[in-house]
């Protein structure tokens, strides 16, 4: 039994992390030998006014760990905003060299929220978060990377049997969740997916390994 | 059966901690950076705690040498927008010693608090 239990979990293990991925072409991205990256406001396909402004408090620090010089979020957006560009839009529809001669950035990262909502069916929540990752190169906005991710949560009651009981619990979950659903931790784990590597993601910058 | 799914949920769920393990063996000193801002953005009356953590960010950041990239810029420009441009210009300095990719950047920020000083 126990060696049974074992083969399972070793199975289970295995179907877990050997999920494979198609490997991504790298040339453009290592000659453009980055090293800093802009990182400016998203667009936004979703209703949620607010999921811009919430996204880009967690985008920063995956893309930092990952080596680079990531240019501060919050005074990026307000100088942005300064420049006439208010609406991610422009920014987005604005050529990636000028952005970029503006920072003295190497890079751009484009995000788009493609969704960003909380279904509500009678006693279930499900929450989507999902975007798409774009990076250009800031001297002629040559693609370099591009990534998206789906991230999708559903409370999940372990049933206890009782239909009542089930029902109530239920309840319970869809209500908390319609007040407050939390996209944050769904954005930060599509994050850390996005940016894996090896991986979906892009090579490591030059401050990853630095002491 | 009953057995092999608790074993596959058992086997998922260490798959997850050693995976959130990896993502926690930061390199920088971020404490709760992404909170604060969010915290901001929601109601800018959260400001001050969003000051008070990049001051704290950068005092344990120091002493192990892993302040985060933006940070003193961060910082800065915050003091920059309550007409403090002295301190301001001291944290664009910083920021562009210690990443000089900020250079272009951060030349621009000192310009524009120096104007605003003269004014």
């Amino acid at each position: 039994m126990r060696i049974r239990n074992l083969i399972v979990l070793s199975l289970c293990l295995t179907l877990c992390s050997c999920v494979t991925v198609l490997p991504k072409d790298y040339t453009a991205f290592n000659s453009a030998q980055l090293r800093s990256i802009l990182i400016v406001p998203p667009t936004n396909l979703s209703t949620d006014v607010d999921a811009p402004d919430y996204f880009l408090t967690t985008i920063a620090i995956p893309v930092a760990e990952q080596g680079y010089y990531v240019f501060p979020v919050n005074l990026a957006k307000r100088l942005l905003e300064d420049d006439g560009l208010n609406d991610a839009n422009l920014v987005h529809q604005a050529p990636t060299e000028r952005l970029s001669r503006l920072f003295g950035a190497d890079a751009v990262l484009y995000i788009s929220i493609d969704q960003w909502n909380a279904k509500y069916l009678v006693f279930s929540t499900t929450v989507t978060v999902s975007l798409t990752y774009v990076i250009r190169d800031g001297r002629d906005g040559q693609e370099l990377w591009r990534e998206r991710r789906v991230v999708q949560y559903t409370p999940q009651n372990s049933s206890s049997g009782n239909i009542a009981a089930d029902l109530v619990a239920g309840m319970i979950t869809a209500a908390v969740t319609k007040a407050a659903p939390n996209y944050l931790p769904l954005a930060r784990q599509a994050n850390w997916e996005a940016v894996k590597y090896p991986g979906p993601g892009f090579p490591p910058g030059p401050y990853l390994g630095e002491e | 059966m009953c057995a092999k799914g608790r074993l596959i949920t058992i086997g998922c769920l260490l798959l997850l901690v050693t995976h959130a393990g990896g993502c926690a063996s930061q390199r920088y000193v971020w404490k709760n950076y992404d909170g604060k801002l969010y915290q901001y953005y929601k109601n800018a009356n959260k400001r001050d705690a969003l000051i008070e953590e990049l001051q704290k960010i950068i005092q344990e950041g120091e002493k192990k040498n892993a302040v985060p990239p933006g940070i003193y810029a961060e910082y800065g420009y915050l003091l920059y927008e309550s007409k403090q441009y002295q301190e301001a210009i001291d944290l664009f300095r910083r920021e562009k010693a210690r990443w000089p990719e900020s250079t272009v950047l951060m030349d621009k920020m000192i310009a524009n608090a120096e104007r605003r000083m003269e004014s």
